[in-house]
């Protein structure tokens, strides 16, 4: 399916969405909701949530749920330790919201936060995308507060002149977030040997998505994913870093959406390819 | 009866028994890939010494089972080789491809084998669909109009556009063109009867692969009536048998033989290990036999082609009359042997052991049993 991004107004994106709130306990957690169809759940970057012409797109598609995880926006997040513990958390909350089974796209460190909840509860996922997933990250050179404001966006976007334009961090956020984003990340070795094993036993239907320039997690990491999971595809998306999103955005929404709703299928096209008849 | 070897080119690695496709390319080992490569050749030279009269390839994607997704190349070097051998493709995955690209490649390897070229133009197997991006559900249109324009590539004395239904080139001249004229011999599918029909209305080889002989019968009679419709008679030679064939010196070693590595089949896959990959695959078979989109296939309709199926094995004087057997319900003037099975299914040892015994009992015997028309008889 493939639909002129020109439709999206890059301005009104996060009016596309509808705010809500879940509690699960100590948190409330808020999404913002757009879109019919299976639910399609999705979990942010270190960023925090960020409205796409990607996500609006599958929300023409899905019914797309952006989650804000504990700890981002104005909530510390003392209480968990591990990515398997925010897993469960975001798990529960989205069972709180009274969607039993859905689609589920994890960006970066929501990747590797999507993967840990693939691992614990497989029956809830239809299927599973990790764009550019944190979970290993061999030879990944991670964002810090002191990087250069150029040389970081040129990581995250190779296309900088696509709106919505690459945002900076922002430095108050980041005192808060990145603290919670390395503990749970920077305790877990660049190759993680014990999640391997779990990812090995875990049958979740899975996209992995990484930009061919991704400035951040080299694209190499898509090859562990792909070579220990018994039911992953890789794709590389041509002319796009580590917001792939946001760099080549109808190009993602184009292969996630035909694999969230086609599964393996995607590998055929069904699209008629005669010219007249 | 010519007597035709299609030799895969298999790997001879340890990743030909993964039971996966597509087989990750990490799995190749380079020495293992070379050498494998040789044995190839090896193979094919062995046959051309045991007087097979082709020598012939094809097109196979992302599998142990076959080195050759690109069996022009090979063809070319085998030329360079024996160049006294006939060579066929048989042949390409024609949907897969742009058809003046596949136009173009078969002139030139043509004036490269000074004419001694012959091909086939073939739909691919379903799991081919899943390499290049081909809707399978159009595979047969797009096939057909593919055969034609190539055709037409080949006939077309002046520059000519081409406005198809699946295929758009305004500007189209095949320079070279084929040595053969008006090109060389084409051989398309005859494992259906509307394939057979095709290949009949366009003057084209009949090629059927693993078929019962008593149901390849039916499509050789559909073949000859739309040859007849066309205004030309097909001879025995235009009629190609492929079949799995395995000699050895007695009954007894080649039931021995080809126990021990699971001949034909191996131990390679040409679906997937992953369950639902495999079910993609058979969607894909589905949609290139008529099937459409979210219709749950009849598998009683399914063609009765499976590939193993009624493979001849044995003694020489066993292979022989299974082999005239066939031909008493097909009349068919070239028969293809393929010996080394699927993958990991025979040694290489073996496999040049039973070529040269064929070479000195059942290629001549076979020569000797009904003399197939020549070229120039079927030309005329």
């Amino acid at each position: 399916m493939t639909t002129n991004a020109d439709d999206i107004d890059v301005t009104t994106l996060a009016d596309r969405f509808t705010p809500g709130s879940v509690v699960v306990d100590p948190f409330v957690v808020e999404y913002f909701a757009a879109g019919d169809g299976d639910p399609l759940v999705v979990l942010h970057g270190a960023g925090g949530p960020e409205f796409s012409i990607a996500l609006a797109r599958l929300a023409q598609r899905f019914r797309v749920v952006l989650l804000q995880i504990p700890g981002f926006g104005d909530q510390v997040n003392d209480v968990h330790q591990s990515l398997e513990e925010l897993a469960d958390a975001i798990a529960h909350a989205v069972a709180a919201m009274g969607i039993e089974r859905y689609h589920l796209l994890g960006t970066s460190f929501g990747g590797a936060v999507a993967a840990c909840l693939a691992i614990a509860h497989p029956d809830r996922l239809l299927s599973l995308v990790l764009d550019a997933p944190a979970l290993f990250r061999v030879d990944a050179v991670p964002p810090a507060p002191d990087s250069d404001p150029s040389e970081l966006a040129a990581r995250f976007r190779a296309n900088p002149d696509r709106e919505p334009r690459f945002s900076q961090p922002v430095p108050t956020a980041n005192a808060q977030q990145w603290p919670f984003v390395e503990k749970l990340l920077s305790s877990r070795a660049e190759y993680d040997t014990g999640i391997a094993e779990k990812l090995q036993n875990c049958s979740v239907r899975t996209l992995v998505v990484f930009g061919d320039r991704d400035g951040i997690i080299p694209p190499s990491n898509g090859r562990i994913y792909r070579r220990i999971m018994p039911n992953c595809a890789l794709i590389y998306l041509y002319g796009a870093a580590h917001a792939a999103q946001f760099d080549r955005p109808e190009a993602f929404s184009d292969v996630v959406g035909d694999f969230l709703e086609r599964g393996w299928e995607f590998l055929i096209p069904h699209e008629s390819t005669m010219i007249n008849p | 009866m010519k007597v035709e070897i299609f030799t895969p080119v298999n790997y001879y690695g340890e990743a030909a028994s993964a039971p996966d496709w597509p087989l990750p390319p990490r799995l190749f080992d380079q020495e293992d890939g070379v050498s494998s490569i040789a044995r190839g050749f090896a193979q094919l030279e062995a046959a051309h010494r045991a007087g097979f009269d082709s020598l012939n390839l094809a097109e196979h994607h992302y599998s142990a089972a076959q080195m050759t997704p690109a069996p022009i190349i090979f063809a070319a070097a085998l030329g360079e080789r024996l160049p006294d051998a006939q060579i066929g493709v048989l042949g390409t995955d024609l949907p897969l491809h742009n058809p003046v690209n596949v136009a173009e490649q078969y002139a030139v390897l043509d004036n490269m084998l000074g004419g001694r070229l012959r091909f086939a133009l073939l739909r691919g197997t379903p799991n081919e669909y899943l390499t290049y991006g081909t809707n399978p559900w159009e595979s047969r249109e797009r096939f057909e109009e593919g055969v034609e324009l190539i055709v037409r590539c080949f006939t077309e004395p002046e520059p000519f556009g081409w406005e198809g239904k699946y295929y758009r080139f305004r500007n189209i001249a095949l320079f070279p063109s084929a040595v053969q004229q008006p090109h060389p011999r084409i051989t398309l599918s005859g494992n259906s009867v509307s394939s057979a029909r095709l290949a009949g209305r366009l003057g084209c080889d009949l090629g059927i692969s693993f078929m019962p002989p008593e149901v390849a019968s039916a499509t050789v009679a559909a073949y000859r009536e739309a040859a007849e419709e066309a205004g030309w008679q097909p001879t025995p030679d235009n009629i190609l048998f492929r079949q799995f064939v395995y000699v050895a010196e007695t009954d007894a070693e080649a039931a021995a033989d080809v126990a021990l590595q699971n001949w034909p089949q191996g131990g390679g896959l040409s679906s997937s290990g992953n369950p639902e990959v495999a079910a993609v695959i058979g969607t894909a078979g589905a949609a290139m036999a008529g099937v459409p989109r979210g219709v749950k296939p009849d598998m009683s309709k399914a063609p009765a082609m499976v590939p193993g199926m009624g493979s001849w094995s044995g003694s020489p004087t066993t292979v022989h009359s299974k082999i005239q057997e066939a031909h008493d319900l097909v009349d068919f003037g070239r028969v293809e042997f393929i010996i080394t099975g699927f993958v990991d299914a025979m040694s290489h040892e073996k496999v040049m052991r039973s070529i040269e015994l064929m070479g000195e009992t059942i290629v001549p015997a076979l020569h000797a049993d009904s003399p197939s028309a020549t070229d120039s008889e079927r030309n005329a």
